[in-house]
């Protein structure tokens, strides 16, 4: 199953780079079915469908490494000052559990009413809203790992916070990493194609997997390529990405 | 539990406190002022700033701050950018959304109990059918199927309304089973997990060799222990399904809280989407003391 995920992630990855493009308008062949030269069909203005969901999807893609990779970073940094004897948590615990009460769409509608549309602001919404989660449980990964008996070991031979970080917890954390990496990306997909559909997203001319699909609404009927394509991209990548992430549904013999 | 609560309504003031001071920040950085909207471009140099003194904006920052929380708290919203008041527009539109919520709730209930316990025998074909729809379900974008489902049953099949609130109850129904659907997802993991795990241990042993089938088991001693996790998570999916509307509701037309958001978000209108966040952060807030009570309640853990 992980295999098959891997392998469809690549495929979707390596399509992402090949056909990416906006796209010429040329209104004279508006709305066509696909054909072998556009073989996703064309869009109201004309536009090949194919080449904006490539560069749809690889702006997608961007969009949640980067959500990914700051949250982890984040992550990191937080279970390190969690370490230090000294650190008071209460106050990063409080305000993490107060934004827990926004979710995250509402949030980035709000962050974009404020600061406008575009991809640096995106990033830097949905990151924010990843915040809460992240502090919480880091800190409990870094609890559980500090209680294990060679960290106070480590701790009772005077090593400093910094070693014992690099080579008694990180190394722990790599599972937590790993899932929590996977479950940001997939909710980053997600999110960034429902905030593009809504028109809060991706700006404009940019393509994105979910204004390619609110681009489709006015001609839902005739237009079925406009649906199928971009749908059926965003179901493999979160599907597959769900099979990579999750541990097998079992808990009982 | 009242420390509990105390501590929720004290976070809850944190994110509201911290909420109206974006929006604050945002309006007081932004360039000019309402004295450029509301007075007329001949106005003399005194006119305008007679206007500003009565309108408080000669002030010191940190006193209209404070003026601005004090109206902030008391529900005293401006206008908004496009002229109506902001207050009128989300009393109008918080029954909508928080009909909304309850109606997917039900129906993300309806859809997993069901599901999650016919479905525990590991090996069996039901058990591998439900975990792939759940795998399916939780991969649809909610606007995706919201998009879909209108596509089938309104254009295609002409059940139910495509969008609006003009047929009443029925116009309900295909925003609340898009949201019921993603999110039953959740509720058959959880609660299959917890089922299989109380079916191995003792009890559930004991049950199965009297001669119970597993169903019968899980129903007759899973259900109870169950019910305190079902409350949390039925919380916490409270909580993402009132921002899950934002979508739904601007697919469907209908006009709640998430589709006010959404509008004030492409109007770049930050006193709007301030007040509709407040009202959100205090709804989840509300909710998540609710689940907690709940969760307390039927826990004899929890219960000291």
């Amino acid at each position: 199953m992980k295999k098959a995920a891997l392998i469809i992630l690549f495929t979707i990855f390596v399509f992402s780079l090949a056909f990416g493009g906006v796209g010429f308008t040329d209104l004279q062949i508006r709305l066509m079915p696909p054909s072998s030269e556009h073989p996703f069909g064309t869009d109201m203005l004309g536009r090949d469908i194919l080449s904006r969901c490539a560069l749809g999807t690889l702006i997608s893609i961007l969009i949640a490494s980067s959500v990914t990779a700051i949250s982890l970073a984040f992550g990191i940094l937080l279970s390190f000052l969690y370490l230090h004897p000294s650190f008071h948590e209460g106050i990063i615990l409080s305000v993490s559990d107060s934004l827990k009460s926004i979710p995250s769409i509402v949030l980035a509608l709000f962050v974009s009413a404020i600061a406008g549309p575009g991809i640096a602001v995106l990033v830097i919404s949905l990151s924010l809203s990843h915040i809460s989660d992240i502090s919480r449980t880091s800190y409990a990964e870094s609890r559980r790992i500090s209680k294990e008996g060679y960290v106070e070991a480590a701790r009772a031979m005077n090593g400093s916070t910094r070693w014992i970080f690099l080579h008694h917890v990180l190394p722990n954390m790599k599972g937590y990493l790993y899932e929590q990496g996977i479950s940001v990306f997939l909710s980053s997909i997600i999110a960034e194609s429902s905030l593009s559909f809504l028109g809060c997203g991706v700006p404009q001319p940019l393509p994105s997997l979910g204004s390619i699909l609110s681009d489709a609404r006015p001609v839902m009927t005739e237009a079925w390529w406009m649906i199928l394509f971009p749908a059926l991209i965003i179901l493999l990548l979160a599907a597959s990405l769900q099979l990579l992430g999750s541990k097998p549904d079992t808990t009982a013999h | 539990m009242k420390r509990y609560i105390v501590i929720r309504i004290l976070s809850l003031l944190i994110s509201l406190v911290l909420v109206s001071s974006v929006v604050f920040l945002f309006s007081s950085f932004s360039e000019g002022d309402s004295s450029a909207y509301i007075l007329s471009e001949s106005s003399s140099s005194e006119n305008i700033e007679s206007y500003r003194e009565n309108a408080g904006l000669e002030d010191s920052t940190i006193k209209r701050y404070f003026a601005f929380l004090a109206s902030f708290f008391s529900g005293d919203f401006d206008e908004s950018i496009s002229g109506y008041p902001i207050k009128d527009a989300i009393v109008q539109r918080l029954p909508v959304s928080l009909f909304l919520m309850f109606f997917s709730i039900i129906i993300a209930l309806l859809i997993a109990l069901p599901l999650s316990y016919i479905s525990l025998r590991q090996t069996s074909l039901r058990s591998k059918a439900v975990a792939a729809f759940a795998v399916i379900s939780a991969s649809f974008p909610l606007f995706l199927i919201a998009m879909l489902s209108v596509l089938l049953f309104s254009v295609k099949l002409q059940l139910f309304p495509a969008a609006g609130l003009a047929s009443g109850f029925s116009s309900f129904i295909l925003p609340s089973l898009s949201l019921g659907v993603v999110y039953s997802s959740l509720f058959i993991r959880v609660l299959r997990r917890k089922l299989r795990e109380i079916l191995s241990s003792p009890a559930g042993f004991y049950a199965l060799s009297a001669g119970m089938s597993m169903e019968e088991a899980a129903f007759v001693i899973g259900t109870r222990p169950a019910i305190p996790l079902l409350a949390a998570v039925i919380g916490e999916s409270a909580v993402s399904i009132l921002g899950g509307s934002a979508i739904i509701e601007t697919v469907f037309a209908l006009p709640g809280l998430g589709s006010l958001l959404v509008k004030a978000a492409l109007e770049r209108d930050a006193m709007l989407s301030g007040a509709a966040v407040a009202v959100i952060v205090i709804i989840t807030g509300a909710i998540s003391i609710i689940s907690e009570i709940v969760i307390r309640v039927s826990d004899p853990k929890g219960r000291k």
